[in-house]
């Protein structure tokens, strides 16, 4: 993987791309270890601590029914971040295939999917998430199923203008007039090119999914109680937040740390794989 | 203003930019002086720095600059260092640029009107009244017709030549001491770049403006410019009169730059071009101490390496080269005539290709425009008979426009035509895998045509793998092999990228990749347009060659004409999609013509002492695409239109017995008596 150094090293030259990647790399890591790195049982009930501000006994303080707050948010990670990349996930690749093969057949067929593209982009993303919700009903993996397709008219969009410029180039030509199937030239000769800006934007809606996620379950379609999800946790607090405010802050600086890594990395990334830049 | 002779010195300037290597030199000891009324060709190839120094004379440096030193002297006035807000009243004002590519000058949301209007206000004629008078007179002055209606146009509804117009224009609008031009005809075609260099001519004679005219085309270049420079790697090798360079050039850069130079008397001389190219020269760490010491065939390091090569000042013609002319002798190349084998038996066999009465027609009329009487099909390719026998080339010349690529996609199998077509003798009825296999194409643009993201090595194996299916995987890597040996290239180029090759080294892997089919024929859309000369040249000995070694029939389709003489058997002329002429490579020198070759002949700009080219120069403006032409296509730019019958009635196809076909109401006879395009000078062989 040639191709995978050199974005590699061009990465980690931008300082908001070498930021990114170590965060990301902590996420990841966090991700993995997280539940087994909780120093205390995330569900215990500690009713001598409650509202604990943060202490030697318990880093990040307590909520109200004196559970640790360090080991919930690590807890909760992995089904946070996980869920928020399946969703991206979900989204790009749908996207991806609908705007490459939309804009590489072009005519009737393209102006067809992009109205219709363009009728679902016209939802905002939350309220076409809560329409998909209602209809499948409330759970995690719901969710991650709503998000998913609430980004797709997006990342189709930017598919496919990718895939324009892309077509107009000989090589193209050169595979038509090669006698090339379909396939070969949407896989082998579009998908390589159209590739970078795709990455790119997936890893900024990664941010948005998580925020995305967190409203969901805050709005109590996503995870359910007692589940540590971070979102969750904030909704929950919100009752109490005039008793303590760790019990919002912990999670909430959580999901910001989350948005931030993810967008320096789609930063870093727009320049590493920009090939004029990594020339 | 100082009274000094020159309008522009430029002493002892070096620029260096800062990259992740090191530090880059850009442009190296320069000492160049413009005096007033005089024109200063630069000419180099691509990388040599030459617009660089057009971008430092404007102050607008593109890079990080690590180093700069030296000076350059407007009227007296030093620009190196001067402040922006300073620089701002000299730009426009006292130095006007006019750059490649006018489409992008221009400002498309502006009128054309308010383009000059804004130059001139912004330099400070402000007679609000007069303002649009005055600009009216200069659009006048750069010979657009109807001047008042042009002024309410947008760049988008005027040709490309009428937007470099505008671009003089604007530049002569505030009678600027210096107008710096960075290659101003290269995106035009011959026939259009011919009239506005004579234009320009004329608007130097008139306002004695002195002028650098930066160029890669040697030929615009000899046309236009008083005294040349030739620029290699940053640095000014060469520098004399026009005349003087051009007749007898000294450097062995300059030499081998016209040595690869098509000429129109090389059929009579059977001059061969020259294909050696020159590295591009070291523009980080140590300087050398000549630049040119890397590709030089003379390079002897007890004798050039003494010493920092530097141009001698005050000589008339100065050459960056310790050695005396006399040792620099051009060793004649080998004396085999550069005349082709004419007709290889073509008449007798069956042709690999041909095309009767091929039409290609873009778009459709749409519902609403067809109630209102309007059409948008573009008739691209109109009515063409032609064909190809095995082993010849056939070359396809045209401006833009003319059709040409599109034949050239149409045969393909990229656009679907009218019409028939044969493959050796049987009708082709679908572009099939078999057909495909047989007619292959090579693109303009390697950059392009090559996908970055594949290896050399894929991009070979790709036509292999769909036509060569007994090939197992092994025997594939070794085909790759043999491919790239076959266009001159290592072997081990198959694990490259194409961003790691340079521009001639791409083209040779794209014909390599249309030669792994074992194809009848080849197609060549402008393969060489894009490149320096000494690889145009390469590339054109490596056509000839495979053409040689398999018999490939070739077709050549480029706007370029001088380089057909070195690769083509016949030409095929087109004209707004219709083939006009059609002749045998030996004909080109002599009448009879179609009157459009005829101006396309006079309008290519080439260095050749030995012949003087009759000037023909084409005015009017080119029927609506999407009309269907009753007449003739030419008619409306005809030097030698007869009357009413060239617009309403088609023109016969004549043809003589040696089969030069001709389009045109004027006898065939009659255009046998025009004087030739091209005359000898002195006949006698080149030394």
């Amino acid at each position: 993987m040639n191709g995978f150094r050199r974005t590699l090293s061009a990465l980690v030259r931008t300082p908001q791309g070498a930021i990114g990647l170590l965060l990301c790399l902590l996420l990841l890591a966090l991700t993995l270890f997280g539940p087994e790195l909780a120093p205390r049982d995330p569900e215990k009930f500690h009713f001598t601590a409650r509202f604990a501000a943060p202490s030697a006994e318990f880093p990040l303080g307590t909520d109200w029914y004196g559970r640790d707050l360090l080991s919930r948010v690590l807890a909760g990670s992995r089904s946070t971040i996980l869920l928020a990349l399946l969703a991206t996930f979900i989204g790009t690749v749908a996207g991806a295939a609908i705007g490459i093969v939309s804009g590489f057949l072009g005519g009737r067929a393209d102006e067809i999917m992009m109205r219709l593209n363009d009728a679902l982009m016209a939802i905002p993303s939350l309220l076409f998430a809560l329409l998909i919700l209602s209809v499948l009903g409330s759970s995690s993996i719901n969710a991650v199923v709503a998000i998913g397709i609430a980004f797709t008219p997006g990342m189709a969009r930017i598919a496919r203008s990718v895939t324009l410029q892309a077509r107009e180039f000989d090589y193209v030509s050169a595979a038509k007039a090669r006698g090339e199937g379909t396939a070969w030239i949407i896989l082998a000769e579009l998908l390589p090119n159209v590739i970078s800006p795709v990455i790119v934007e997936a890893t900024i809606r990664v941010a948005f999914a998580v925020m995305t996620l967190a409203t969901l379950s805050f709005l109590g379609l996503g995870a359910q109680p007692p589940s540590p999800e971070w979102g969750l946790m904030i909704a929950e607090g919100r009752d109490h937040m005039f008793r303590s405010p760790w019990p919002i802050l912990v999670p909430g600086v959580a999901i910001a740390l989350v948005a931030i890594s993810f967008n320096l990395l789609g930063d870093g990334l727009r320049d590493a794989l920009n090939p004029q830049a990594s020339s | 203003m100082s009274d000094t002779d020159n309008i522009l010195d430029i002493q002892n300037y070096s620029l260096s930019y800062a990259s992740k290597a090191g530090e880059v030199r850009i442009l190296d000891d320069i000492d160049l002086h413009i005096k007033r009324g005089e024109v200063l060709g630069l000419v180099g190839e691509s990388g040599s720095a030459k617009s660089s120094l057009a971008n430092a004379i404007m102050r607008d440096l593109t890079g990080k600059v690590a180093n700069e030193s030296g000076k350059i002297l407007l009227c007296g006035t030093q620009l190196v260092g001067l402040d922006d807000t300073a620089m701002q009243d000299i730009r426009g004002n006292r130095i006007a640029i006019v750059l490649q590519n006018a489409s992008t000058a221009l400002n498309p949301t502006m009128t054309i009107g308010d383009h000059v209007i804004e130059t001139l206000q912004q330099h400070g004629r402000d007679s609000a009244e007069g303002l649009k008078s005055l600009a009216e007179d200069f659009l006048n002055l750069v010979g657009l017709p109807d001047p008042a209606a042009m002024m309410k146009r947008y760049a988008h509804e005027v040709s490309g030549g009428e937007k470099q117009r505008v671009v003089l224009a604007m530049a002569f609008a505030c009678e600027p001491e210096l107008i710096l031009f960075d290659e101003p005809t290269s995106a035009l075609d011959a026939t259009t770049a011919a009239t506005l260099l004579d234009l320009f001519i004329a608007l130097q004679h008139r306002t004695g403006v002195s002028a650098l005219f930066i160029s890669h085309d040697l030929g615009v270049v000899s046309s236009i410019a008083n005294s040349v420079a030739v620029i290699y790697g940053g640095r000014i090798v060469e520098h004399a009169a026009s005349d003087e360079l051009f007749k007898e050039p000294r450097h062995p850069y300059t030499r081998s730059l016209l040595a690869s130079l098509p000429r129109p008397s090389d059929t009579r001389t059977g001059r061969q071009l020259a294909t050696a190219s020159s590295r591009a020269a070291p523009r980080i760490g140590p300087v050398p101490a000549c630049i040119y010491a890397g590709s030089c065939a003379w390079h002897e390091p007890s004798v050039c390496d003494r010493d920092v090569v530097r141009l001698p000042s005050g000589v008339d013609h100065a050459v960056a080269c310790v050695k005396s002319v006399d040792a620099l002798r051009q060793p004649q190349l080998a004396g085999n005539p550069a005349a082709r084998v004419f007709a290889p038996g073509a008449t007798t066999d069956t042709p690999v290709l041909a095309l009767q009465s091929l039409s290609v027609n873009y778009g459709r009329t749409g519902f609403l425009a067809s109630l209102r009487g309007r059409s948008s099909v573009v008739h691209a390719v109109n009515d063409v008979s032609l064909s190809l026998s095995r082993g010849e080339t056939l070359a396809l010349v045209g401006e833009s426009g003319c059709g040409k690529s599109t034949l050239a996609k149409t045969l393909a199998g990229l656009v679907s035509f009218d019409g028939k077509l044969l493959r050796s003798g049987s009708p082709v009825s679908a572009i099939d895998q078999d057909y495909r296999a047989r007619v292959q194409i090579v693109f303009q643009n390697p950059d392009s045509s090559l996908n970055p993201r594949h290896s050399i090595g894929t991009i070979l194996k790709r036509p292999l793998v769909l036509y060569r299916k007994t090939l197992n995987a092994r025997e594939r890597d070794v085909e790759v092999g043999k491919l790239l040996q076959r266009v001159q290239l290592p072997e081990h180029y198959a694990d490259r990228y194409p961003h790691q090759l340079s521009g001639g080294e791409k083209q040779r892997v794209a014909i390599a990749r249309a030669l792994a089919a074992e194809p009848e024929v080849i197609i060549c859309d402008e393969v060489t347009s894009g490149l320096d000369a000494s690889v145009q040249a390469s590339i054109t000995q490596l056509l000839r060659t495979i053409q040689s070694d398999s018999g490939t029939a070739l077709i050549f389709i480029t706007h370029d004409l001088a380089i057909l003489r070195h690769l083509a058997h016949r030409v095929a002329v087109m004209y707004l999609g219709e083939l006009i002429e059609l002749m045998d490579i030996h004909e080109l020198d002599k009448p009879p013509y179609h009157p459009y070759t005829e101006a396309l002949l006079s309008s290519s700009p080439s260095v050749d002492p030995l012949t003087l080219t009759r000037r023909i120069r084409l005015h009017g403006s080119l029927p609506k695409r999407t009309e269907r032409i009753v007449g003739c296509a030419f008619e409306s730019r005809c030097p030698h239109r007869l009357g009413e019958q060239c617009a309403t009635q088609r023109p016969p196809r004549q043809s003589s017995p040696d089969g030069h076909e001709i389009q045109c109401h004027i006898d065939m006879q009659q255009l046998s008596s025009h004087t030739p395009v091209w005359r000898d000078l002195e006949t006698r062989t080149e030394t």
